[in-house]
């Protein structure tokens, strides 16, 4: 799928024309992962924002415990096609806080970070609008976070 | 003294009962395979994969991890922890997370489909199409979850003999009617053209026979209108 399209089919790109579109794809490379491939780990730079294009991916957060060989990695949510994951990339230069790895063979489109920073700030009508779609979507994960927590708190009261 | 194969003891974990029979029709194809337990969510499976010791372990990666109540919505997110836990447990157990499983089940399945399990792992460089009771033979390393993707092949059902045959001279009948159809149609075509041609010879005659009669006239009578006009031209020039 061309890179136009996928952005086109993503929230976060919502407000934005075709020209505005066409600047962001030129930021954006296309890429392929196999099933149990990971993505990022966990503390690695946040260099990329990527968007699924195709299969899903898991993203995981380090479970530390008191003793080192009990730690373990727990997935903190599932994301598929159109949805972004790796957004910290958009805001500022830093590290990942989840792992996301491949459940299946999955094709997304990977966004440099400081290249979309410099866009956004340079045009700031562009800037509007994805940060705005931005919101959008953290406030749609905090919201199935929250979901996730009282399913799981119901069962165990 | 004979060697003794060992059965393959598989368990499943899926919420979709329809997906759990699936993948028991699968294991129940499988000399040697059965299957010791079946868990609609993480934390059973875990918890059966810990008192059965299957040897292999068929997680949904669409698993909630636990039981949830009617009014919440579950999350489904636990299949690669649910792996990656009993994986870390029984390190000698083939754990395979089926990550398209729910969707080959609802696309593609039927009562007479098979379906073969489909291996992916990068580590490993594996890419193989195997059958279940095979994974024992299987080249992964021990305590690494195996992604993997449900492949369903459409399998033709059994047919009758008879039925083949009665086909076969249904197919050959049909042939017969449309050949006899079309002779037929030959046939009046061919009556049809006789008639034309009778028409053709009739129509030649009838005009041959006008013609001669006309010229027989026009010689007995000189033309009328010649004549007329030659009148008119000297009825002008007296006036």
């Amino acid at each position: 799928m061309a890179s136009k399209q996928i952005l086109k089919e993503c929230h976060l790109f919502d407000g934005l024309n075709g020209a505005a579109l066409d600047r962001i794809a030129d930021l954006a490379q296309t890429k392929e992962y196999d099933a149990g491939a990971t993505i990022f780990s966990e503390g690695s730079p946040a260099d990329d924002l990527f968007i699924v294009a195709s299969g899903r991916v898991a993203l995981q957060m380090q479970l530390r415990t008191a003793l080192p060989q009990s730690s373990k990695r727990v997935t903190v949510d599932v994301v598929g096609p159109h949805d972004v994951f790796g957004w910290s990339a958009a805001i500022e230069h830093r590290e990942h806080s989840l792992a996301a790895v491949c459940l299946e063979p999955v094709g997304a489109l990977a966004i440099g970070g400081p290249k979309l920073r410099s866009l956004l700030k340079a045009d700031q009508q562009i800037g509007y609008e994805v940060l705005s779609g931005l919101i959008k979507v953290v406030a749609s994960r905090l919201d199935e976070t929250r979901h996730v927590l009282i399913s799981e708190r119901m069962v165990s009261v | 003294m004979q060697t003794q194969t060992r059965a393959t003891r598989v368990l499943l974990a899926s919420e979709q009962p329809d997906v759990r029979q699936l993948l028991a029709g699968v294991v129940q194809r499988e000399p040697g395979a059965f299957v010791v337990g079946q868990a609609e969510n993480g934390v059973k499976a875990v918890a059966l994969a810990r008192s059965l010791r299957p040897d292999v372990v068929v997680v949904d990666s669409c698993l909630p991890h636990v039981v949830g109540l009617d009014s919440v919505p579950l999350s489904r997110i636990g299949g690669l922890d649910t792996a990656t836990s009993i994986s870390q447990e029984l390190p000698a157990a083939r754990v395979i997370l089926l990550g398209n499983l729910s969707m080959a089940v609802y696309e593609k399945s039927g009562p007479g489909g098979d379906a073969q399990v489909r291996l992916y792992s990068q580590t490993a460089k594996i890419d193989l199409t195997v059958r279940l009771g095979e994974l024992r033979r299987g080249t992964v390393t021990e305590g690494e979850v195996l992604f993997a993707n449900l492949e369903v092949t459409e399998r033709a059902p059994a047919r009758h003999k008879a039925v083949e045959v009665a086909e076969k001279a249904a197919f050959v009948s049909g042939l017969a009617i449309m050949g006899g159809l079309g002779l037929m149609l030959t046939l009046i075509l061919a009556q049809a053209g006789v008639l034309l041609a009778l028409a053709g010879v009739a129509g030649l005659l009838v005009s041959l026979a006008v013609r001669t009669v006309a010229a027989m006239m026009s010689k007995a009578a000189p033309a009328e209108a010649d004549y007329e006009v030659k009148g008119a031209k000297k009825s002008v020039k007296a006036a």
